[in-house]
């Protein structure tokens, strides 16, 4: 056999095997994206200190959510709870700087998202544009809805109470800030002033660098 | 002399065929997709590399954080609780986070990732973090992911 026969014979495999190729991953370009001035909520973002920040609110009304529905008084409830969950008794007694309309907000809609018909929340927020529409309609300015007259608004069954506490403590030689939070969440039964559940998030930050909270 | 031209071509024709490509050069190209490393459901994961790390040889691998066990069980209003037992391998107190995820029967996630819940470890010392669904009859399996605290 000529030996250019025979170079080609023997080549031949893997010239053919290399047509077969395997699937490799492309490669990871192992750096940083593009920078964005949007920030993750659940995350600490740019500017942290020692105040309650989003992350804090994020995972604390999370914990509530999950808590409430593993509560067989009120998730388990054969009739579905009425509620109302807004921060008329929610009180802000820290040092920190915060609209407690956020962790209620956040506490009402998660959890009435998750829920779904196991529990009926009240929005006594807006008990005013209740009680203006009514009037309109006893007046006959206007129709009723779809749903035909109703005689009065819901009473509840559990209201939401709460308040958020701190303590301070400042190292005068270096400056180090400590603060410790305590948020606890409460749902009271109406008339009988029964504390049907509990629960309370707490940690404590501490930072050098002054952070103005607004 | 012909039939050497021939047996040339078809050896051209070979080489050729290595260097078949599939790379775009242009356009939207499709995600990847790395079939050696799904999610593996009812596990604890820790995302973090300088929590731990298992590429590159036997001394490059390291593990701050181990989970010693990992489970799950109903509710008594049939909501899914999960936990994962944490031990710190080391002599400091470490600070992690973990959130869990949790997917249906046909392994479709059926609500979004909890919140990142931060666990303290002391030294050599072991801690549970423990997390429920919000979701009922849908949760068939979940993902713990655990990262370092931030």
């Amino acid at each position: 056999m000529p030996l250019w026969k025979l170079v080609l014979l023997s080549l031949s495999p893997f010239v053919i095997l290399s047509g077969c190729a395997t699937y490799a991953p492309p490669r990871i370009p192992n750096a940083a994206g593009r920078p964005t001035v949007y920030e993750n909520p659940a995350s600490p973002g740019a500017v942290t200190g020692v105040g309650l920040e989003s992350q804090d609110i994020v995972s604390a009304t999370d914990r509530m959510v999950r808590d409430i529905l593993a509560t067989p008084v009120i998730a388990a409830r054969q009739t579905p709870p009425r509620i109302v969950m807004d921060s008329s008794y929610f009180k802000n007694e820290s040092s920190s700087v915060v609209n407690t309309n956020l962790l209620t907000d956040r506490f009402r809609t998660q959890l009435s998202r998750a829920a779904g018909p196991k529990m009926v929340f009240l929005a006594r927020h807006y008990a005013d544009m209740v009680e203006k529409e009514r009037l309109l309609e006893q007046e006959g300015i206007v129709t009723e809805g779809t749903q035909g007259r109703t005689k009065q608004a819901y009473g509840y069954d559990y209201r939401l109470g709460g308040r958020i506490a701190s303590l301070d403590a400042v190292d005068v030689r270096t400056g180090l800030k400590s603060r410790y939070h305590q948020i606890t969440f409460e749902l009271v039964e109406r008339g009988s002033g029964v504390m049907v559940w509990s629960e309370m998030y707490e940690f404590k930050k501490a930072a050098w660098d002054s952070i103005l909270y607004r | 002399m012909a039939r050497r031209r021939h047996w040339l071509c078809v050896l051209f024709a070979l080489l050729l065929a290595g260097c078949a490509t599939t790379t775009i050069d242009e356009g939207p190209a499709p995600a990847v997709n790395v079939p050696a490393v799904p999610p593996r459901l009812n596990t604890a994961v820790i995302v973090d590399k300088s929590l731990q790390n298992w590429a590159g040889g036997e001394k490059d691998k390291y593990a701050k954080v181990a989970v010693e066990a990992t489970n799950s069980r109903r509710t008594p209003t049939g909501t899914l609780e999960v936990w994962a037992e944490l031990r710190n391998r080391t002599d400091y107190p470490l600070q992690v986070e973990a959130r869990v995820q949790f997917f249906d029967a046909d392994r479709s996630p059926v609500e979004g990732p909890s919140a990142w819940q931060r666990v303290f470890l002391p030294p050599r010392a072991v801690e549970t973090y423990r997390e429920f669904s919000t979701n009922v009859y849908d949760v068939n399996y979940y993902y713990i992911e655990i990262r370092e605290g931030r």
